[in-house]
């Protein structure tokens, strides 16, 4: 193997810098045959590129380091014109001279030169161990996308990755799919039906579905998953699929106001939810509405925001103000008060909102939450509500004959469950952490999503926006990428870990220690338990290296041998 | 549309999060795209931010690397420095026209070395605007500032990569380019109105008296160096600051909508200057105090729990003291029906952000999906509904699969064969 290094003079600011007759003579190392070198003046155009290419058709084949500007600068670009130029799939090593040299020592041109040259070297030592490592092998994905759950989210989700034409799973455990929203009878902002709304986001021909459907194991695998689907009730034959990415919508459930403010004790005291099902029943009959509250007080937060569940849960304002305005609607003389810590509809849709239902005669007091509110009844029914203003100061009484308390939305019953299973992880209330703020969507396993209700309490329309997103993310996970793989030096390709079968005692905890579900029991068929390591789901981390007590596992980055052979090199010589 | 209108690109209006993810999403799904950024480099307001919420960690990383694709993307063409003027039908389609505001460094040339710079008498060429606190990677390029430019043409000569236009320098003319496009798609985001929309805050009126965007760049981390904080007015160490929520918005007069980032962006600097300095007094001067989002609850309560100081008070006046007798600034509010005044050292004006208008067709961005004529323009992020980072860059998202499915049923199967050629 003859090596070659390529020089890229940055239009002569590295040559104001560095001495390139001394990193010639450096190079050589007392006297061995000198190493061809090829100083370019513009490695990042067109011409050096040619310039380059021409020299090392000249040269026997063999690797190639290049000196140039850090990797994140040019690299990409010197990299592609190379490969048009001809030059491609030889072991390259990218030394950073510029950035990571020449710029740092503007005063010391003897020894940024001295550096220069050793940093050479090093690549030169790191090629010749380049045939030591094992290539990092990527399965494409599976062109197929499961998405767990059929409300909104998911139903939106499915739309997206289907129209990006990859296939679509969706797996829905009730018997049909619409999640909340045959709940929701009208739909903030524009009291749009529900029905049109499920209309409007049915499955389009293609999607194959599954409901009254479980998912009974799913396990990350070469290319993406393996999902096991059975039915709910345990009936049916398992099947098995192969998918690529999996989109986690799931949704959420509403808590029940269970021991707050005399719930489930008092006549007329209901949860938000269950006043959302009594109104739809008289917008349906206008006779139900006589046993619509006609003095109605909503009490906001109610197990929300506190130490147990310190969290706002968004939908609730935009649920009560709704329904206020619908139980005006159906009953033009009620009274409707909102007792509120503060009333959360941020924004430019939500703040109109809050205006209309104000406008609409639906009113607003705030509460303090460090004073209880006091539920007053008569002959076992709700006949009011103390409470003290928070603006004023003032303790009220406000009498009613109906009180609903908003409760948050928690995460779906089966979200730890499936999140476990894929190695997702979740956030202090339950719910599926993507990476925020950036990549909301998109967890830190590879090719898993989450959309809507699992990964924080949204509205309807707020859950398809999400869905939607998702659905493309995982389509263009699963497509097959657009531009071809770029060749990369040795020493910025992708590091992962490796696990030796031979030191593992199969203790598990890389396991839990993996963010990115890249460590899997290895179904082998060795006589003891051990762990493998997903190479295309690795990200080299080395959270499995941290805490694997035997030093089974390790970041395979593959430069290792080269470094140290590098340091040998260079201290040698020095 | 036609079998011609097929091939044409699709044109992003602002390089911001949510118009870089929207580039990035219809490229992924094969439609060509234009991303025009009025700025000299892509990022918008969150390359001004040094931190973001509800993480803490620096804004930069997270969104580098989405620069970074669009940069490279195949199907993307950037203009920087260009902004849209309008969109015309001219009956053959749609014609995006671009305003090209005159650049003189060619991005693809420049080698970053630094030598215009040095080079320049003025102080005209910089690696990144003033206001942009990350570092050059933000911006690998010089930038030319134009109303410091004399057009002497010292860079130029300086440049060994040929990559400064001599003739191109000190040109204020904008040039026009008009370009054939399938539709438009507005990510403008947003700005803080100047003059802030509510003079009874008293901003611009004195120097301690400042906006968020500007307290952000006045406690940025790479900025504060050692030391405590010191009030822009006369250096002083600052010992206490107040945040006035809602500045300008939610109030009829001028801005009615809520801008939804501020009760975070607000907890999220008190916290800094919690950590920096504990004996500081800092509070929070709030009406709803909106904290919805994933992780915000927590992030708020955790800046209680370390002595943030929180009022549901609405002030009604900030005006600085007479600086011959004392110093400070006076806000005055109200709480719990009665009227009282505080005298504080720096005070930030929070909220009142104003969605960046887009002149096309007519159409103010923010009613729904759809701005103006739907099919022929579409928003998203921050000009279309107040949203921070995880909120635009899932709006950018929907409106990209929206926008997709209706390519597919203008021309059948014409996306989906894109998005597999």
């Amino acid at each position: 193997m003859a090596d070659a290094v390529v020089l890229c003079t940055c239009c002569g600011a590295m040559e104001e810098i560095f001495d390139m007759a001394a990193i010639e003579e450096r190079l050589k190392g007392g006297g061995s045959a000198p190493v061809p070198m090829c100083v370019v003046p513009r490695l990042c155009s067109r011409e050096g590129a040619r310039l380059a290419a021409d020299r090392m058709r000249q040269l026997p084949p063999g690797g190639l380091v290049i000196g140039a500007c850090a990797f994140s600068a040019r690299g990409d670009a010197v990299m592609g014109m190379l490969a048009e130029e001809g030059v491609r799939d030889i072991p390259v090593h990218w030394a950073d001279l510029r950035e990571g040299c020449a710029f740092v020592h503007p005063g010391d041109a003897k020894g940024a030169t001295m550096k220069a040259a050793d940093i050479l070297a090093m690549g030169l030592a790191d090629l010749g161990r380049a045939d030591g490592g094992a290539p990092v092998l990527r399965t494409p994905p599976h062109r197929r996308v499961l998405i767990l759950g059929g409300g909104p989210a998911g139903l939106a989700a499915a739309r997206a990755a289907l129209q990006r034409g990859v296939d679509v799973t969706l797996v829905e455990k009730r018997p049909a799919i619409g999640g909340m929203l045959p709940m929701l009878r009208k739909l903030f902002p524009d009291m749009g039906s529900s029905s049109d709304m499920l209309a409007r986001l049915d499955l389009p021909a293609g999607v194959d579905l599954r409901t009254a459907t479980a998912v009974s194991e799913l396990r990350p695998a070469l290319g993406g998953f393996t999902v096991t689907l059975k039915g709910v009730k345990g009936d049916g034959k398992p099947e098995e699929l192969s998918v690529g990415a999996v989109i986690l919508a799931m949704g959420g459930q509403p808590v029940l106001p269970k021991g707050r403010l005399r719930y489930g004790e008092l006549a007329g005291i209901a949860s938000q939810m269950e006043l959302e099902t009594r109104l739809a029943k008289a917008e349906r009959n206008p006779d139900d509405a006589a046993s619509l509250p006609r003095k109605a007080v909503f009490v906001q937060c109610v197990a929300a925001r506190e130490d147990d569940r310190p969290y706002c849960s968004a939908v609730c304002c935009p649920a009560a103000l709704k329904n206020g305005m619908r139980l005006l609607e159906c009953v033009p003389d009620a009274e409707v008060t909102v007792l509120h810590r503060n009333v959360c509809m941020p924004g430019r849709e939500l703040e109109s909102f809050y205006r209309l239902a104000r406008e609409r005669g639906v009113r607003m007091r705030p509460m303090d939450p460090e004073v209880p509110l006091e539920i007053l009844e008569e002959d076992g029914k709700v006949s009011g509500v103390r409470m003290q203003d928070a603006s004023s100061g003032e303790t009220v009484t406000l009498p009613c004959d109906g009180l609903a308390c908003s409760t948050p939305v928690a995460p779906a019953p089966d979200a730890a469950k499936l999140a476990a299973m894929l190695g997702v992880r979740l956030d202090d209330m339950g719910f599926v952490c993507g990476e925020e703020p950036a990549r909301p969507l998109e967890t830190p396993v590879r090719g898993v999503f989450c959309c809507g209700s699992v990964r924080w309490p949204c509205t309807v329309a707020q859950a398809v926006e999400e869905g939607a997103a998702a659905g493309l993310l995982a389509a263009t996970h699963v497509a097959e990428p657009s531009a071809t793989p770029s060749w990369r030096p040795l020493n910025v390709a992708h590091a992962t870990a490796t696990i030796l079968d031979r030191d593992c005692s199969g203790c598990g905890r890389c396991l839990a220690a993996c963010p990115h579900g890249a460590c899997v029991p290895d179904r082998g068929s060795g006589p003891r338990r051990t762990v493998a390591v997903l190479a295309d789901r690795c990200e080299g981390c080395g959270g499995c290296a941290a805490v694997c007590p035997t030093g089974a596992a390790r970041i395979a980055f593959r430069p290792v041998a080269g470094v140290v052979e590098g340091l040998r090199r260079v201290l040698e010589v020095a | 549309m036609t079998g011609k209108a097929a091939g044409l690109p699709v044109l992003v209006a602002g390089g911001g999060v949510a118009g870089m993810q929207a580039a990035l999403h219809l490229a992924d799904a094969g439609v060509p795209v234009v991303l025009a950024e009025r700025e000299g480099f892509l990022g918008g307001q969150v390359f001004r931010l040094d931190k973001v919420y509800p993480t803490d960690h620096c804004a930069f990383c997270p969104v580098w690397p989405k620069a970074r694709a669009c940069r490279s993307h195949p199907l993307i063409r950037l203009r920087l420095k260009a902004r849209l003027e309008t969109v015309e039908e001219d009956g053959e389609g749609t014609v995006a026209v671009l305003r090209v505001a005159p650049d003189a460094v060619d991005a693809d040339r420049c080698v970053f070395c630094g030598r215009c710079m040095a080079a320049c008498p003025r102080g005209a060429v910089v690696g990144r605007p003033d206001d942009i606190p990350h570092d050059p990677s933000t911006a690998p390029r010089a930038i030319v500032l134009d109303d410091l430019c004399d057009g002497c043409g010292a860079c130029a000569a300086a440049c060994p990569a040929s990559a400064i236009e001599k003739s191109a320098l000190g040109r204020r003319e904008p040039s026009f380019e008009r370009i054939p496009v399938r539709t438009v798609v507005h990510a403008t985001g947003f700005r803080e109105p100047v003059p802030h929309p509510a003079p009874e805050f008293g901003a611009g009126t004195h120097p301690d008296i400042l906006t968020a965007m500007a307290f952000e760049k006045l406690t940025a981390e790479f900025a504060k160096g050692d030391g405590p904080l010191r009030c822009p007015s006369d250096g002083r160490p600052a010992k206490s600051v107040a945040f006035v929520q809602c500045a300008g918005a939610r109030d009829m007069r001028h801005i009615p909508h809520c801008s939804a980032v501020c009760c975070m962006h607000a907890s999220k600097h008190a916290r800094w200057l919690k950590r920096r300095d504990p004996s500081l007094d800092v509070a929070i001067y709030h009406t709803d105090l909106r904290t919805p989002g994933k992780g915000q609850e927590a992030y708020m309560r955790a800046a209680r729990a370390e002595g943030v100081r929180f009022f549901h008070a609405r002030p009604g006046l900030v005006a600085p003291l007479d600086q011959q007798r004392a110093k400070g600034v006076l806000l005055r509010h109200e709480a719990a029906e009665k009227v009282a005044s505080t005298v504080v050292d720096l005070v930030v004006l929070n909220g009142g952000l104003a969605c960046n208008p887009s002149t096309v067709d007519g159409a103010t961005p923010g009613n729904g999906t759809d701005s103006g004529r739907p099919g022929i323009s579409r928003a998203c992020g921050f000009c279309r509904e107040p949203a921070d980072i995880a909120r635009s860059v899932i709006q950018a998202g929907a409106v990209v699969a929206a926008l997709l499915q209706e390519l597919a049923d203008c021309v059948p199967g014409d996306a989906m064969e894109a998005s597999r050629g």
